[in-house]
């Protein structure tokens, strides 16, 4: 296990305090006016670019230390924005133009509010979520939840994989070889048993999913119909069960359960302390930032570019597909970031079930320890991968269906996880100052509630088909 | 069998190793609980009669 680098010493020494030093100066102008004016405008100067340098040093050893704490955070919000994600965004883009961009910028608080009480969770509890669960109710509950995230987490891997092999099917390379290059490369980026290298790898691979975000302005969207029907909260399309079904989609492909288990893991992997907390705060802020910049981006551009003419998009492949004959680059670019955001999705996702299950059973699950070392936590991981893939070859199943199914599934589920959170966040005995505070409860009592009034509307919209008129 | 018989083995000691849970749960939320989760997966096999449909 590794831990964060050493801390840069925050405490000012020599700037201590530029006044008084400034000060020293002062007796040589006692009794002379003009020349004590000049002393006390040169003091204040001294004093101020004292206090300008002190401030300056203190923001760089900030960053500095923002800089070694980034990443859980990161990694959690952007792997977000999965192949499934992206399929999501456009899909809702494509049928529903503008209309849910408000749901897109409405969901960066929803995953900052459930990802931050994982960060406080994990660094107090020094527990990964599985652990934890086990830990605080007991191996029933505990039971419960790796099933359920086991489940979904094999579910939303499946979807990684479709989206890669779509991705590369349409640069000429089969599934099968997508399959066994992507395996290979998610095995050996481990191989260096270092949690900082594997770190560093996955958010270069971070950066690159923002490959989305130059879309936003090759379309050149109307910015007034934008603001009107997109920001300004409305249902023009109703709500309707296939309206609620993307709305879910939508909310599952921001939150999901593995993330909560993911995010817990990682600052515990990572060996962040209680000082690190407003850092990885900040980590997890700026990472919702780039999930909701890129759901934003790809329902723009789909409502631009499809809806027109394709409102029925199946999935993000057929996208890109459609754009190369007439756009190339920019269904190059598509593709690409679909294939990045698949393999993102699938490190971030298989390492969150393989985390929990190494917690439970006791095995080495660190990234800082070799393969061998950890071997049944990288069995695990490349059983579950293994399975996913061998799924996705199943000749003709029905890709982008089973895609926009597992983020329904996902959130569906997630209200379970998310009261497990809530109730092991309030343990002042083991919390401390860190337990939630009542607007915290309240925030996520209101997302559990919103999420289960829409998950029972949906299944009565399939029940009834026709209760919503649709 | 040597695997299953194992594999057992390795449940029931992570039973044992967390037979006694830090916090208690009252009735009333024990029962709320399983309600929620029995809830849940009833929608989830709601959503996936909804895929099969869907896909006849």
């Amino acid at each position: 296990m590794s831990s964060v680098k050493p801390e840069p010493q925050t405490t000012p020494t020599r700037a201590a305090s530029p006044e008084a030093r400034g000060a020293e100066e002062m007796p040589a102008a006692i009794g002379n006016g003009r020349k004590m004016n000049e002393a006390q405008g040169r003091t204040n100067q001294m004093g101020r670019s004292a206090r300008l340098y002190y401030q300056y040093r203190r923001f760089r050893k900030e960053l500095a230390i923002l800089g070694a704490v980034i990443g859980p955070g990161i990694i959690v919000m952007v792997a977000d924005n999965d192949a499934g994600g992206i399929t999501t965004y456009m899909v809702t883009g494509a049928e529903y133009k503008f209309s849910f961009v408000w749901i897109a910028i409405l969901l960066w608080p929803v995953a900052y509010i459930c990802q931050e009480m994982t960060v406080r969770l994990g660094v107090i509890t020094k527990r990964g979520h599985a652990e934890a669960i086990f830990e605080a109710f007991g191996p029933a509950w505990g039971w419960f939840s790796l099933l359920d995230l086991t489940l979904t987490d094999l579910l939303t891997i499946v979807t990684e994989f479709i989206g890669m092999t779509v991705a590369m099917s349409i640069f000429g390379i089969p599934p099968l070889i997508t399959v066994v290059l992507v395996i290979t490369f998610i095995m050996v980026i481990l191989l260096n048993g270092r949690y900082w290298t594997w770190e560093k790898i996955v958010l270069v691979l971070c950066a690159a999913n923002m490959i989305y975000v130059p879309l936003a302005l090759v379309v050149h969207p109307d910015l007034g119909q934008l603001w009107r029907t997109g920001v300004i909260p409305g249902f023009p399309y109703g709500l309707g069960s296939p309206v609620l079904f993307l709305i879910m989609a939508n909310i599952g492909t921001t939150i999901a359960p593995w993330m909560i288990f993911f995010q817990q893991s990682s600052v515990v992997d990572k060996g962040l302390k209680e000082r690190h907390i407003p850092y990885e705060r900040m980590d997890t802020a700026i990472g919702a930032v780039f999930t909701v910049v890129v759901a934003v981006v790809l329902i723009v551009f789909a409502a631009v570019f499809f809806s027109a003419t394709d409102p029925s998009l199946p999935d993000a492949g057929a996208a890109a597909r459609l754009l190369l004959s007439s756009h190339p680059y920019l269904g190059a670019i598509l593709a690409i970031g679909l294939f990045d955001a698949g393999l993102l999705g699938a490190i971030a996702v298989s390492l969150a079930s393989s985390w929990a299950v190494g917690e439970v059973f006791g095995w080495s699950h660190s990234l800082n320890d070799r393969i061998g070392q950890a071997r049944w936590f990288n069995v695990f991981r490349l059983m579950v991968m293994g399975v996913a893939g061998a799924i996705v070859l199943i000749p003709r199943a029905p890709l982008g269906e089973i895609t926009l199914f597992v983020q329904v599934i996902a959130v569906t589920l997630l209200p379970a996880a998310l009261v497990f959170l809530i109730v092991l966040l309030n343990q002042k005995e083991l919390m401390g100052k860190y337990s939630n505070t009542r607007f915290q409860n309240v925030s996520a009592a209101i997302i559990v509630g919103v999420i289960l009034t829409l998950s029972t509307l949906y299944a009565l919209g399939i029940v009834f088909p026709n209760l919503f008129g649709g | 069998m040597g695997y299953l018989s194992s594999a057992v083995a390795k449940v029931r000691e992570v039973n044992h190793r967390y037979a006694e849970p830090k916090i208690q749960l009252k009735k009333g939320t024990k029962v709320v609980l399983m309600v929620l989760r029995v809830y849940l997966l009833a929608l989830v096999g709601l959503l996936l009669f909804a895929l099969v449909s869907h896909v006849r």
